[in-house]
């Protein structure tokens, strides 16, 4: 059971909110801080915001918009405030996933989809945290290059360049991991 | 014709930014064709791994994550050590060097640190009798001058 399922009845809109978009923010928080953990505690972060605004009666143009808006900058603060803590608990990739969302028809296509999958993150993280935002802002929220490009103050050429470093990267981890 | 497409025109393709010349291009070339199908292909396995969550972490062992803190901490114990040994050391050789440094006087210096006692005096006396003899010299007439007896 979620914090949302025991919200009061007048806030059913918030729930439909919450059910919405949820998967979305989670996953926007987890590729720009590639920590499953911290992404799960930002992504609360994020709808306990929303939830205040909602309370508060006032209502954004596209909550789709305004909620990654706060997503990427709860993320942006976790990432710099975090430093202190990513050195003392340094921690390092656990070679296991947690969700089975592969498929897979025999365990040589299983062992050969995570070791796919293992390189392409350790590759994403390594990436810089501005290229990891316009990955995920560009390829997986679907924002149009003009967008990305005004929301994070970049020229649209700029936006473009850190793009194709970012799937050049991406598409080398590919060649390391086959 | 036109050159083959760069990679990242390639890319601008893919995501919908490509140039009107560029995707005339993409159609008529098929080494251009093949790429865009590659990379079509590359795009969707990143797709996939990635909506996919990241590999659970796990902290690093206790000695690895306070290493530093551990190196610094040795380091420093090693720094006080050292340092007590060398003040211990000074302060043996203080003491003499002391003294004399700070000697305003021209008396000679002591080598011996006891003083001549009674018992030495009376030691010393006996041996002169016992070698020269009884009162025959006095200690101002020296016993190897020719005048003494």
């Amino acid at each position: 059971m979620t914090k949302v399922d025991v919200l009061p009845l007048e806030h059913e809109d918030f729930r439909d909110l919450y059910a919405g978009h949820q998967v979305r923010v989670l996953r926007l928080c987890r590729l720009m801080l590639t920590d499953a953990d911290e992404a799960e505690e930002v992504a609360q972060e994020v709808f306990l915001k929303a939830f205040r605004f909602y309370r508060s009666g006032r209502r954004p143009d596209a909550w789709d918009k305004w909620l990654v808006t706060v997503a990427v900058n709860a993320c942006r603060d976790r990432l710099r405030s975090s430093w202190w803590k990513r050195w003392r608990g340094r921690t390092e990739p656990f070679d296991e996933f947690r969700d089975g969302e592969r498929i897979h028809h025999s365990a040589e296509d299983a062992a050969s989809q995570r070791e796919t999958q293992r390189m392409l993150w350790k590759v994403f993280g390594r990436l810089s945290a501005r290229q990891r935002e316009i990955f995920a802002l560009r390829h997986f929220e679907g924002w149009s290059t003009e967008e990305v490009a005004l929301h994070l103050g970049l020229s649209q050429g700029s936006v473009k360049q850190h793009l194709f470093r970012a799937v050049r990267e991406l598409r080398k981890g590919i060649g390391k991991a086959l | 014709m036109k050159r083959c497409l760069t990679d990242q025109s390639l890319l601008q393709c893919y995501t919908g930014d490509g140039t009107a010349s560029d995707l005339i291009h993409l159609e008529d070339c098929v080494p251009c064709a093949a790429r865009y199908k590659a990379l079509e292909a590359d795009m969707a396995l990143i797709t996939q791994s990635l909506a996919a969550p990241p590999p659970a972490r796990r902290s690093a062992p206790a000695f690895l994550r306070w290493r530093v803190a551990l190196s610094a901490a040795a380091m420093a114990a090693a720094f006080v050590i050292g340092w007590s040994l060398r003040g211990a050391s000074m302060s043996q050789i203080g003491p003499h060097s002391k003294p004399i440094a700070s000697a305003g006087h021209s008396a000679p210096v002591q080598l011996s640190a006891a003083e001549p006692t009674a018992s030495t005096s009376a030691l010393y006396a006996a041996y002169v009798q016992d070698a020269f003899g009884s009162d025959s010299c006095s200690e101002a007439n020296d016993p190897l001058d020719a005048g003494c007896p």
